[in-house]
């Protein structure tokens, strides 16, 4: 509709029609969807490797040794995580010139 | 948010960096995540309350050799890829289905 045209056509720096808020909205957005996605990622492959390690047979319930099992599983499977985002991010420092020391992932605290 | 609008908030070149940017990282993050995955089984991260020294020198082992190997295979694609196209003029097309098939 004419009126939702309007808002959109908005001053923008950069050329190009859509205002920097309608931008930055963008941006946020996508940013949220991939943290999103990354979070369901670790779930569920942390999900499936814990149970894997800590409930070899599915019994009725979750017995109090397994469940501890899955809680310190999860920490290491993060601690996992950490040590290659960490490991990888500065391999691709070191590739590209040495410049900007630290990785560009995501850490877990 | 119309087609027309939203290809003109495309053009923006502080967009495209910034999208590029966010490629980069979302490549970077499923790469993470591919390699915790791979080296967890390889080096058999065990589910206890301290990791062992020896674990967390493996993973670190594991990601580094992991990126040889591939910088390895990438350094000798060219040759592989010429390879396969001698290959393929010379043999008849019966022989692929005998690899394939």
């Amino acid at each position: 509709s004419p009126a939702s045209m309007d808002s959109l056509s908005s001053s923008g720096v950069g050329g190009g029609g859509g205002s920097d808020s309608d931008k930055r909205q963008i941006l946020e957005q996508l940013q949220q969807q991939t943290a999103l996605n990354l979070i369901q990622s670790l779930v569920n492959t942390s999900t499936e490797k814990c149970f894997e390690k800590c409930v070899p047979s599915p019994g009725g319930e979750l017995a109090t040794s397994e469940q501890k099992c899955v809680s310190m599983c999860l920490d290491r499977y993060v601690e996992t995580w950490n040590i290659v985002s960490k490991v990888y991010g500065s391999r691709i420092a070191r590739e590209s010139g040495g410049g900007g020391g630290g990785s560009s992932g995501i850490s877990f605290q | 948010f119309s087609m027309s609008s939203a290809s003109s908030v495309l053009r923006d070149p502080t967009m495209q960096r910034q999208l590029l940017a966010m490629k980069q990282q979302q490549e970077f993050q499923a790469n993470v995540a591919k390699f915790t995955e791979h080296c967890w089984d390889r080096c058999d991260v065990k589910a206890t309350a301290k990791m062992e020294a020896k674990t967390s020198r493996c993973i670190a082992n594991c990601v580094e050799r992991y990126l040889d190997a591939s910088s390895r295979l990438s350094a000798d694609l060219p040759n592989l890829l010429s390879r396969m196209a001698d290959s393929r003029q010379q043999a008849p097309p019966s022989s692929a289905k005998t690899i394939w098939g």
